[in-house]
């Protein structure tokens, strides 16, 4: 990427990549969507992409969700990109707005997953080190967890309680404001 | 199956450091693993949060600047300057008057301080009412860094008097009751960061009174305050109820006054605080006595429990001659193991000492006292010839001595964290008067220069927060 000037630009940008899930299935998608990812990013300036990319951690079905992701931040960045240059502030303001707002709501769809579902995203963000669905998905389950009980938490999650019941009494007793 | 278990380190880390400082105590708590993750990398910093008293603000008569009484601190950080980092632009001096105070922030007209980070929120101008004739509004904010970082600044309705001016009350809206249900509340919201009108449903038995009640009760010394807990806001309302504004439903509670607060036409004096069990009141009952009085809430009931009975008089009149010695004037003893900053005067009269006077405090502890984090803790284990004297013997011959003592007494609040009342000794020295052991530690002069110039029926603390500094 760094060596492609302009023109090849335009090229790169419809140029396609093949993601293999774990369980052998194809997806093709733009290089611009690929690349939302930095794992997949740096295979491609290392030029090791062709002939697909081998994603061993990820499920089709995980795939599918993490691709839908990428497709609709990859066009809100490029809408963004595009409005900057040919809209006045206000206007360009405006959209901004209306883009933030549609992204949003996609988002608070996006999330509305089953617990383990949330999970396989969060460890296909990591691995694929996308940065806005990390952060997505970690701030979901922090979510979840915000304002309980540590039996609720434990509950919640099937967290099996290892601390000692002495170990347990000292945590109360260094943060007693928290347990008020 | 336990499904944060399969995330690595780095990521489960990734989510907790997103939880408040109460819910990463709640998830040290769930398992060795989430124990681990949030202290290797030091996500929980209770060293932060507003844990620890600095001193006590206090508005004095008469000042524009509110003045602090604290221990000597090395940390130029723990002041009452906050005058030094206010934005110039708009005249530093009238709105320098700190008007609440809640977990280390200040709430002045119009800005949210925080002296220890020195952030500085300008807050947008307030509704403007349509009933603002026969009433006004007192700010209180609330906020709690261990739940969240946004705070709120509450308007509460307070009542003038019966006009004299013979202005028109209409006996409808006079026999209503106040506070109604729902009661419409203007509320600023930092998340939001905007005024915001909300609707406040009372949950409970109403407050029996009316807006006609609401205007009988004018005593403005010391002020009315408000105590944040447990997630609700307390906040003490004309005729001495308390009401209970939820934080997260938006519905309040009426909280009647401890036995004997409220008369027909004599309300008495009543202080709110809080201290180490939670919500605490003391009632005026005389001139040097005072009730204490703990708030116990349960799912059921909410009801005051007398906690002790403050007699300051025996204080005074007790034969001690190490405390009458102690209890002086401030020519006497000028300086304590606290000191007042007495902001006002330097900066009225002696600005440019004040400058001189300020730098070297910052510098070094000019007191002759190292100063060092073993001594801020309270002396309450001292010995009774270092500043404490007993106050729970009887005195017997109390007609006599009576003649002895002219001085006046009032309270300055609670310690947030310790069963302790400061008391304001005849504005001459604070004095701390420890609950369980009924035992007073003299703290230093309170004596403000700026009192000079008061006329003796004007000599009253208008307010006074016990301030914990939150470094968040």
């Amino acid at each position: 990427m760094a060596s492609a000037g302009s023109g090849d630009e335009k090229a790169a940008a419809a140029a396609m990549i093949t993601l293999i899930s774990s369980d052998n299935e194809k997806f093709e998608v733009t290089e611009a969507t690929a690349t939302l990812s930095q794992t997949i990013r740096h295979m491609i300036e290392d030029g090791c992409t062709d002939g697909g990319v081998p994603l061993p951690n990820v499920t089709s079905k995980i795939l599918a969700r993490v691709i839908e992701y990428c497709k609709k931040h990859a066009t809100a960045a490029a809408g963004e990109e595009g409005s900057s240059s040919s809209f006045s502030d206000a206007a360009f303001l405006e959209v901004d707005r209306a883009f933030l707002e549609e992204l949003e709501e996609f988002d608070d769809a996006f999330l509305e997953v089953d617990r383990a579902t949330l999970f396989d995203l969060i460890l296909a963000a990591n691995y694929l080190d996308i940065k806005g669905l990390l952060n997505l998905t970690c701030q979901k389950v922090a979510d979840s967890v915000k304002g309980k009980t540590p039996e609720q938490i434990r509950e919640m999650y099937n967290i099996v309680n290892d601390l000692t019941p002495e170990e347990e009494a000292e945590i109360r007793r260094e943060t007693q404001w928290a347990f008020e | 199956m336990d499904l944060p278990a399969l995330l690595p380190d780095n990521v489960l880390a990734d989510v907790l450091r997103r939880l408040p400082p109460c819910g990463l105590a709640a998830a040290r708590s769930v398992c060795t693993a989430w124990r681990t993750a949030i202290d290797d990398r030091r996500l929980l910093r209770v060293d932060l949060l507003p844990h620890s008293l600095a001193g006590i603000l206090i508005n004095f008569p008469c000042t524009s600047i509110t003045d602090f009484f604290s221990r000597p601190s090395t940390d130029p950080s723990i002041s009452g300057k906050h005058v030094d980092y206010l934005p110039e632009s708009s005249g530093k001096r009238s709105w320098s008057t700190i008007i609440g105070h809640c977990n280390g922030l200040l709430l002045l007209y119009h800005y949210v301080l925080n002296p220890a980070t020195r952030r500085c929120d300008p807050l947008p101008p307030e509704p403007i009412l349509m009933e603002t004739k026969d009433r006004y509004e007192q700010w209180y904010l609330a906020y709690d860094p261990t739940v969240s970082p946004h705070y709120q600044v509450f308007l509460i309705p307070r009542f003038h008097p019966m006009s004299s001016r013979g202005d028109q009350i209409d006996p409808v809206r006079e026999r209503s009751e106040w506070p109604p249900s729902p009661c419409i509340l203007n509320v600023f919201s930092s998340a939001a960061g905007r005024w915001e009108e909300r609707s406040f449903a009372r949950e409970g038995e109403p407050a029996g009174s009316t807006i006609a009640d609401m205007r009988l009760d004018q005593r403005c010394c010391p002020g009315r305050y408000a105590v944040c807990w447990r997630r609700s806001l307390y906040v003490h309302c004309q005729t001495n109820f308390v009401m209970r504004i939820s934080l997260s439903n938006d519905t309040y509670r009426v909280i009647e006054s401890p036995p004997g607060a409220k008369g027909d036409r004599y309300h008495l004096e009543l202080l709110l605080g809080k201290s180490e069990k939670g919500v605490y009141c003391t009632l005026r009952r005389g001139d040097y006595s005072f009730q204490v009085w703990l708030l116990e809430e349960s799912s059921c009931r909410t009801q005051w429990v007398p906690r002790h009975e403050m007699d300051l008089l025996a204080l005074f009149l007790k034969p001690n001659p190490e405390s009458t010695r102690r209890v002086g004037s401030p020519k006497q003893h000028p300086h304590g193991p606290w000191i007042l900053q007495d902001i006002d005067y330097y900066y009225e009269y002696n600005e440019e000492d004040y400058y001189e006077y300020s730098e070297e405090d910052d510098e070094e502890d000019d007191m002759g006292t190292p100063l060092q984090d073993e001594e801020l803790e309270w002396s309450s284990e001292a010995s009774d010839d270092d500043g404490m004297c007993d106050c729970s013997s009887n005195y017997d011959n109390n007609g006599n001595a009576r003649d002895t003592y002219d001085g006046d007494v009032s309270i300055l609040g609670f310690h947030p964290f310790r069963e302790i009342v400061f008391i304001n000794y005849d504005f001459r020295r604070g004095l701390a008067y420890h609950l369980n052991t009924s035992k007073v530690e003299d703290l230093g002069n309170i004596y403000s220069e700026s009192l000079d110039c008061v006329p003796p029926n004007g000599m009253h603390i208008r307010s006074s927060f016990p301030y914990t500094p939150c470094w968040v």
